[in-house]
Formats: C-alpha cells, structure tokens, sequence
C-alpha cells in the first residue's frame, strides 16, 4: 500500500481503532453474551465500514451500486485493505470470480443480523472476529510503515540496483 | 513476559500519558508568545483540549481492559497503542504553531494576505508557516475535519465530553500553509501562497466530480487490466488465485488514474485561481519556480513527481487567464515609462515562446493512461475555470485592466525613488492605500524593467543589483504593512464617524 495524506491517515486511524473496539465486543459475542446497546451502537459503524468496502468492490467489479451505494475514493481505498484481508485469511476459495462484492454484502449481511438478534446464535463469528481483526492488521501495518525512518534512495539508483542484483 | 503483561501495559500507559502532557505544556507556552495573526493560537488552545480529551480516553481504555482473555487484552493493548500513536502524531503539529511566532513570519504580510483571501473564502481559518525545506504548499485536509475524524473514535470511552466543544477553538475550515522560511523577505514568490490557496477551491471541484469521473473510468480500467493480465509473466499465475489477482490490479490501477486525475487537475486549476488573484506576479513567479526544476519543463506526471503536471501546461494555463483578464498584451498608455513596458511585455513573450511548443502534449498523449485522464482533465478545466469566474465576479474580486494598470506606474515609481510603495498620491490630501496584488506587482514589474549586466567590465559580481534587490523587498514588505494599517484607520475612523456621538 501506498502512504497516504492526512484525511486518508484520518480514516484509517478511525478504522484502527473501530476494528480493535469491534474485535472486543465480538469476544463477549463470541462467548455466549448478550449484546449492549452501546456494543450494538459500534456494530453498527463496522456496518458502516463494510458498506464502503462493497463500494470499493462494486466499482472494481463494475457493477451496478444498489442500495444507496455510490462510487468514492474512500471506498475504493479501504476495499484495497479488504483484498488484503482476504488473502491473508486464504478467503479466496470460498469467492467465485467476479463475486467479491457479493461475498461483503454476506458480511455485512451478517452483522446487520447480529445486531438485529443481540446474540450470536447461527451467525459465523468466527469470519466477523476473524475478518475485522485481521483487517485492522492490514491498516496498521501502512501507519506503522511511516515511522521506520528511512534515507530515500533517488529511484535511479534504486533500479540501477536492481539491475545489479538481476543480473549477477 | 509476555507483552501483555499488566506491568508492561501499565508502565506503557504511564509514558503515553507523559508524552500527552509534555504536548499540553508546550502549547501552554505557546500562548504566551507573539502572533501575527489568531490562527496559531487557535490551533494551540484546540490542542490543549485534545490532550485533555485524549488523557481520559486513555485511562478509560486502560481501566476497561478485560485481564481474563487474552484476545481482549491483546485489542486493548493496540487501542492503547494507536492512540499514542495519534498523540505523537498530532505532537508534530506543534511545529506549525512554533513556526508561526511573529519574529519567525514576514509579519506585515501575514494579516494583509489572511484579510485579502478571506474575501475569496470567508470561512476559512489559515496558519501561515515557514518550513526549511524548501517548498510552497498547503496541506490540503481541513485540519478540524482530521482532528474530528480521528477522535471520534472515542465518544465509546469519553462520555461526559463533547467533541465539538473540544474543537471550538478551531473555525470548522482551517488549513496550514507553508512557504519555504528561506525566501521569507522575497516579495516576489509570495503570490505563490494565492496557487496554494486555490487548492482549496480545487478540492472543492474535485469532489463535486469525484463519483462521475470513477464511473467514467471504470471500464476504460477493465480493459486495460484485460489486457494486462494476458502477458506472459501472469501465465503462471495459479489458476485459483487469479480473481484475487484481477481485483488486486483493477483496484490499484482505479486508484492511479483517479490520483493522476486528481492532482493534475488540481495543480492546473489552483495555478488558475493564483492567477485570477495576483494576476500577472504569478506567472513571472511559476516562471522562476518551473526554472528551478531538474526535470525541465516537460515532465511526466507520475509517483516519482506525486504526479505533478508538466510545467509548460501549467504556465500555459497561466498564460490564458492573463489574456483572459486582459491583462496582456500591456496598455501602452498606462505606462510613461518605456523600459517597463517593454521589459515587461518582454517578460511575457518569453512566456509565450515556451508555451507555444508543445512538447508536453506530446508527452501525456504517448502515454495510454496519461492520455485518457488528461483529456478529461482539459474539459474539466473549462468547467471548472467558468465556475471560479462566477464566483471571483460575485466577490468582486476580478481583476479590471484599468483599475489594475492605472497607479502601477506610480508605484513603481515609488519603488525606483527608496519610497514604499503603499499609496497613490498625488497630494497629501488626495491618497488612497495601494493593494496588496498591487504592491507584489509593482515589485516584479519593476524588477523586470531593470537593464543591468550580472558581472561587470572587469567580471566583478555586480553588488549594486543585488542590493537594489534587497532594497525592493524592503520597501514593498513595508508598502504592504502600511498600506494595511492606513486601511484599518481608515475603515476604523469612518466606522467611528457614522455612530452617532
């Protein structure tokens, strides 16, 4: 991933900490509880974050954007951590070609119904808890990238040493 | 141990809350020193309330933790940990209010250009800074957009605080702008700051067309991906994972063009709204910055340059708004004095040499992305110009030739004599406070009207240039002081006239 200005830094920020937040609240899903309004509150802005993933794969996909849904630059940026999330799960084989949007609008279908239910019952958890977690690994790593200090080497020296390296 | 252990995290949440004091403190000294303008203050009072907001979001986090799953300790720990890393990170932005103190910025300038931008956007809040490195820019993201974005976040763990309050400090638009501190007393590159103000308007456009322009791409991008992913290095790609590569190169290449797009049309249309602000300054001023450029003036847009559009391109459309505005060619009479306007009118045909080659489209049309995206970058232009047009007529802010070429003389003759150029005068009693745009372009049209030779008969480096250089600085970064002090007198005595005694 690239590095990003600060309204894009501003997103990812909010991502990081939403997807730590909704990974706490999963657990006590996970383990048999009862969701809080409050737990239901920030469920409901991973809803949020799921809906701007469909945006960003509805658009690479070219399909049409239903409900509501239109094409944006954020979108299309989160969806980029989204692919990278599903590589890392190994998601791939469970998504037919061309269906990736329809694989997030399974996700957020999923948590809509947890909202709705309060309790986890008949519901993946596992792919939620997974998914989000793993997620916010993808948009730490780019946060992170920026504080390694590094001496930028002109990029004609960098080819000149790749080419060195490909060709002894 | 673990780096879950309860004393790790506890000793780590002991320094965060450290490091977000130590910030507290150093704006609190902050506002205890001079400013030339409210704007640092602002921004060191809203940091004051963020580190307060951000302290209790911490302690609230940290006395949540659940030490009985590790999983949860584990989400915790990194909710500890991005949110110090917020706080390093908005402990740099300390710098733009340190950078701001009055012995640091060309003082006199500073209110008179917040005062003559605020007429083009009124709701906006600007911190003029300068940076040792070497570079005019503006960080384009509203900095109260940023700060209420990132804190957000934590309305779950502070309850009893609301995060417009702990903003209020800050007006709901407010930007940092920097000039490079090196050219701090050079009146002539200081219309840059009108370019770097007209991001804002071009942002303004972008979004507005932003959803459009993904769509028209989007299958102009498929095409070339298919394309793409039949070359051979893809032929051994296994089979399964080849959707997964697909979507990785469609999202990547629809971020490009639209980052492509983007910038370049930002560029060329805040070059636009400079140049229907300081009229012809910038374009003598791009001039001298697009000669400072190693890559020359044909350079193509890409990650190397943070895709920034050929110079020829953006002089051109420079160029344009000065004929639009007729500006040029000069008004022969307005000028007594023959080396200005020949000088001057020399300045601009220079101008117009270079843009007449075209080189530059040349370039962007051999390149297939590059082609599609500037082409649309032109019609975008035309809009977009004609929109800026309105709005600059609706403010009163458009240029008139002759308005603008009536005491230009006068002033640069001023200039000649050692006097700041600040009003026209033909008596004590019949004066007038000259304009900021008109005191930066007295400066430059009055440079350009100078004959001198760099080294003299006996190959000597010509001292006196460079001193009457040094003098011209002077005098206008006075002219623009006073002229603004002459202005509030005025507006403030007449105010004072009209209020029944």
């Amino acid at each position: 991933m690239a590095s990003f200005n600060m309204s894009e830094k501003a997103i990812i920020y909010n991502y990081i900490l939403l997807t730590s937040q909704i990974t706490i609240e999963l657990e006590d899903v996970f383990a048999g509880k009862k969701l809080t309004e409050q737990q239901c509150e920030l469920l409901k802005n991973g809803a949020i974050l799921l809906s701007k993933i469909i945006e960003g794969a509805t658009l690479v996909e070219g399909k049409e954007f239903k409900n509501g849904l239109t094409p944006s630059m954020e979108g299309l940026s989160i969806y980029g951590y989204a692919l990278s999330t599903i590589r890392e799960l190994n998601l791939i084989r469970n998504i037919k070609e061309k269906e990736f949007t329809e694989f997030f609008e399974e996700l957020h279908n999923k948590i809509q119904k947890l909202i709705e239910n309060r309790v986890g019952k008949g519901i993946d958890i596992s792919l939620l808890k997974n998914f989000f977690y793993t997620f916010g690994v993808s948009l730490r790593g780019d946060v992170q990238k920026e504080n390694y200090p590094t001496e930028k080497i002109l990029s004609f020296n960098k080819r000149k040493q790749m080419n060195d390296y490909l060709f002894t | 141990m673990t780096i879950y252990s309860p004393k790790l995290i506890e000793e780590y949440v002991l320094e965060t809350i450290s490091r977000v004091r130590v910030i507290k403190e150093q704006c609190e000294n902050l506002l205890s020193k001079d400013f030339a303008s409210q704007a640092p203050k602002n921004l060191a009072q809203t940091h004051i309330n963020i580190c307060h907001y951000l302290e209790t979001a911490i302690k609230s986090i940290y006395k949540d933790i659940d030490w009985k799953n590790i999983k949860k300790i584990e989400s915790s720990f990194i909710l500890l940990q991005t949110t110090d890393s917020i706080i390093r990170e908005f402990g740099s932005h300390i710098r733009y209010i340190d950078g701001a103190q009055t012995q640091k910025v060309p003082w006199g300038l500073i209110s008179p250009l917040e005062k003559y931008l605020k007429r083009f956007l009124s709701d906006v809040e600007i911190l003029f800074r300068p940076q040792w490195k070497y570079n005019y820019a503006i960080i384009p993201t509203n900095l109260y957009e940023y700060y209420s974005k990132t804190l957000s976040s934590y309305e779950t763990h502070v309850k009893n605080k609301n995060l417009s309050e702990i903003l209020k400090p800050l007006k709901k638009y407010f930007y940092i702008v920097s000039f490079p501190s090196i050219e701090r007393e050079n009146i002539l590159l200081h219309c840059l700051l009108g370019h770097e103000i007209g991001h804002l308007e071009a942002k303004t456009y972008i979004s507005s067309r932003n959803k459009e322009f993904l769509k028209l791409i989007q299958d102009k991008i498929a095409d070339v991906v298919n394309q793409r992913i039949k070359k051979p290095e893809f032929k051994n790609v296994p089979e399964e994972i080849m959707p997964q590569i697909k979507q990785e190169i469609t999202q990547a290449y629809l971020k490009e063009t639209s980052e492509i797009w983007e910038r370049g049309l930002e560029e060329i249309l805040s070059d636009i709204v400079g140049s229907f602000l300081f009229g012809p300054a910038i374009l003598f001023s791009n001039l001298e910055i697009a000669l400072q450029d190693l890559n020359g003036l044909d350079i193509t847009p890409g990650k190397d340059n943070n895709y920034y559009p050929p110079w020829r391109m953006r002089l051109r459309n420079i160029y344009q708004v000065q004929r639009d505005l007729k500006l040029f060619p000069l008004q022969k009479k307005a000028f007594q004095s023959k080396p200005i306007y020949n000088n001057v009118s020399k300045g601009f045909k220079l101008v117009e040499n270079i843009i007449q080659e075209k080189s530059d489209e040349q370039m962007l049309k051999s390149n297939d992305l590059l082609k599609i995206v500037y082409e649309e970058i032109e019609n975008d232009l035309v809009n977009a110009k004609r929109l800026i047009l309105i709005k600059l007529s609706e403010l009163f802010l458009l240029l008139n030739p002759d308005s603008f070429y009536k005491n230009l003389s006068h002033l640069i003759e001023k200039i000649d004599f050692g006097v700041p150029p600040n009003p026209y005068e033909n008596s004590i009693s019949k004066r007038k406070p000259a304009a900021i745009v008109e005191i930066i372009n007295a400066a430059w049209f009055y440079k350009l009207s100078w004959k001198y030779r760099l080294f003299d008969k006996k190959n000597q480096f010509n001292e006196n240039i460079f001193s009457k250089r040094e003098r011209m600085n002077r005098l206008a970064l006075k002219a623009i002081e006073y002229a603004d002090m002459e202005k509030d007198y005025s507006d403030w005595s007449s105010e004072k006239n009209r209020k029944p005694s």
